[in-house]
């Protein structure tokens, strides 16, 4: 392609999860006229699905990813489930949801200490041959040795259960397929004070960042927006709850259970990327639009039932006069709050009797015709709603995942960033990396979200009034 | 071998045909150094992670399996198919992200957090097609047993030097 001096692409955004560009367009001027976050791959799960029995779908659908492959097999489980018309015995819901904490532990994990902190430590504008994940293990030991430690924890405790770290196998139609014994339990159980310690150490860490750069943090592609998130009884759940709304100004605005997510939320098709725009319905597209994720659960909730991540929870409200907090920025302070939550609960799970017991399924030959799961993945709602027919076979998948949700305030917050930094043709590397941040903030998984094949990273496009590619930046 | 801690890592897509190279080979290679009395750790994955160099920490050997695009001649190995090699840390990333880590990074890292670490060999197999299937071609298939045997003769003498 032509390009010329008023096009900028970013191309591809690098340490997110999935594939992905960025199109800068200026004016004749060199002013930035429109931004835009485009996911440019396509796989199609949805589509070739159909016709497998439904049984399969928790061993299929995990292969969208290799990052959650927990969320989409418990999402499935949870479907199943619903087809099968089965309530699961009480171990096998808290053997499922221990290893749906572990997944939140290592991929907050993974997001926080290995592909946000080295922009957050070295600074936007560092050299990016040292803002990296090697630069944080030269220049700050203790904080990758704690990321190693909390994604090696995680990641033990899903393979324990699911025989492998990634795309592990567990949950089955009616339950799981695995106990947990006595040893491995009392293992994790001594494991835990130490991760926990850690993580408390990572909190201290981004509450003095964001307090020692407060102006850039809160306005850094800071978009209000209403937030929604799995809740019960009104406090933070990532399991099984129902669907909270909650607006911009902190009104509730609706809640609603889970199976019946598809009265509610719309999905909105751009032709310029294969990412959904799901928005709430009753306000239409855009106004409905929304976020998920760490940031939207904690303003969604009214609190945590564990008591550490409670006080956090607390702690982060008081950094707004209202209590809703808006600032992108602080999508990873919230993340590691979950990570506490993660590891609180993990105890409570640890301690109860039923998570050892054996009673781990139930089963039915009474087929529903469609069944809903839901969960909140590590980066925001995810849902999967199948369609059977009488012998079981699949004929209609939906998938929504955390990073659609997103869609439209990572497109808002690339814009304005691009806006606020982008002044003329000459656009620095740190100018581009915090573009590439906004997308970071977020942890999208670009993989899930279009199902995309191939590698991973993002790139980056400016254009001219024409439209005209002038410049392009790729690092893959 | 007895009393030697090992850990034996077959990485790569298994989905991909001949990809799946390392996750045939590892085990196999495992098998062996238990027989010769080693305490083998074995880990299959699609790509190497930060994470493993805690587990690489507590081993005196570490034996990494891996599929080459390559004709597997380098290094010495000529015209069979695959290359055996002691690695040594190494910082240079392949590409800019966590996607492409090689082993000699993961050492890399390893030194720099100042962990201990263990004597890394790596086996590389030459595939012939990386196309979908969860089978490795007859080629490659025949390699892995060649690479399985040089293996063991490399380490067999290796020992008796001792």
């Amino acid at each position: 392609m032509a390009q010329d001096k008023n096009t900028i692409v970013i191309n591809p955004i690098t340490r997110i999860e999935g594939h992905g560009k960025i199109t800068v367009q200026l004016d004749e001027q060199g002013q930035v006229k429109s931004s835009r976050f485009h996911v440019t791959q396509f796989r199609g799960f949805e589509a070739f699905s159909e016709g497998r029995d439904f049984r399969e779908m928790p061993v299929i659908t995990p292969r969208i990813c290799g990052i959650c492959p927990v969320s989409h097999h418990l999402a499935s489980a949870k479907a199943c489930d619903a087809i099968l018309g089965v309530t699961i015995p009480p171990t096998a819901h808290k053997l499922r949801e221990l290893m749906h904490m572990a997944q939140f532990v290592q991929s907050h994990a993974l997001s926080f200490f290995h592909l946000s902190s080295p922009d957050l430590l070295f600074g936007f504008d560092a050299d990016p041959a040292v803002r990296n994940v090697a630069g944080l293990a030269k220049d700050f030991p203790e904080l990758a040795v704690m990321g190693i430690g909390m994604r090696k924890f995680g990641q033990e405790i899903i393979k324990i259960l699911g025989g492998k770290k990634v795309h592990p196998w567990h949950s089955i139609p009616g339950g799981v397929n695995r106990s947990l014994r006595v040893d491995e339990r009392d293992a994790l159980l001594k494991d835990l004070p130490g991760i926990k310690q850690n993580l408390k150490k990572a909190l201290d860490l981004i509450k003095k960042y964001l307090a020692d750069h407060d102006s850039v943090a809160r306005g850094f592609a800071t978009v209000e927006t209403s937030y929604m998130g799995l809740v019960r009884d009104g406090a933070l759940e990532l399991f099984d709850g129902d669907i909270r709304l909650r607006s911009p100004r902190g009104r509730v605005t609706d809640e609603f259970a889970d199976s019946e997510y598809y009265k509610h939320i719309g999905e909105h098709v751009e032709a310029w990327s294969y990412l959904k725009f799901p928005f709430y319905l009753p306000l239409g597209y855009p106004h409905g639009s929304y976020r998920v994720g760490p940031l939207a659960r904690l303003n969604a909730c009214d609190d945590i039932s564990t008591p550490e991540a409670s006080a956090e929870l607390y702690a982060f409200r008081r950094t707004t006069a209202d209590g809703v907090v808006h600032s992108t920025m602080y999508y990873h302070y919230a993340r590691l709050i979950e990570i506490l939550y993660g590891l609180e609960r993990m105890e409570e799970l640890l301690n109860d009797p039923d998570i050892i017991g054996s009673d781990l399924r139930v089963t039915s030959a009474d087929l529903q015709p469609e069944g809903v799961g839901v969960v909140e993945a590590p980066r925001g709602t995810l849902i999967h709603h199948y369609r059977v027919n009488e012998k079981g076979a699949i004929t209609d998948v939906n998938l929504i995942v955390a990073t659609g949700h997103n869609n439209w305030a990572m497109n808002k917050g690339v814009d304005m960033v691009a806006r606020e930094y982008i002044k003329g043709f000459d656009v620095t590397e740190g100018v581009l990396n915090r573009m590439e941040h906004v997308i970071r903030c977020y942890d999208p998984c670009l993989s899930c979200s279009t199902h995309a094949v191939g590698k991973m990273p993002l790139a980056l496009e400016i254009q001219d009034a024409q439209g005209r590619t002038i410049r392009t930046l790729k690092k893959d | 071998m007895v009393g030697v801690k090992a850990l034996v890592c077959g990485y790569g897509n298994p989905s991909r045909q001949d990809d799946g190279a390392g996750h045939v080979l590892a085990p196999r290679i495992a098998a062996w150094l238990e027989e010769k009395g080693a305490d083998v750790q074995l880990e299959l994955a699609h790509q190497l992670l930060p994470e493993l160099s805690e587990d690489l920490s507590l081993v005196d050997l570490a034996v990494f399996a891996d599929a080459s695009v390559s004709s597997g001649d380098a290094e010495g190995t000529e015209h069979r198919g695959f290359a055996i090699r002691e690695l040594a840390p190494d910082p240079v990333l392949e590409g800019a992200n966590l996607h492409s880590m090689g082993p000699e990074w993961l050492l890399d890292l390893m030194e720099t957090l100042g962990m201990r670490r263990p004597r890394a060999l790596l086996v590389t197999v030459a595939g012939a097609s990386f196309d979908f299937s969860d089978a490795l071609t007859p080629l490659c298939a025949s390699r892995v047993e060649t690479a399985f045997d040089a293996f063991r003769a490399c380490m067999e003498d290796a020992f008796e030097a001792r």
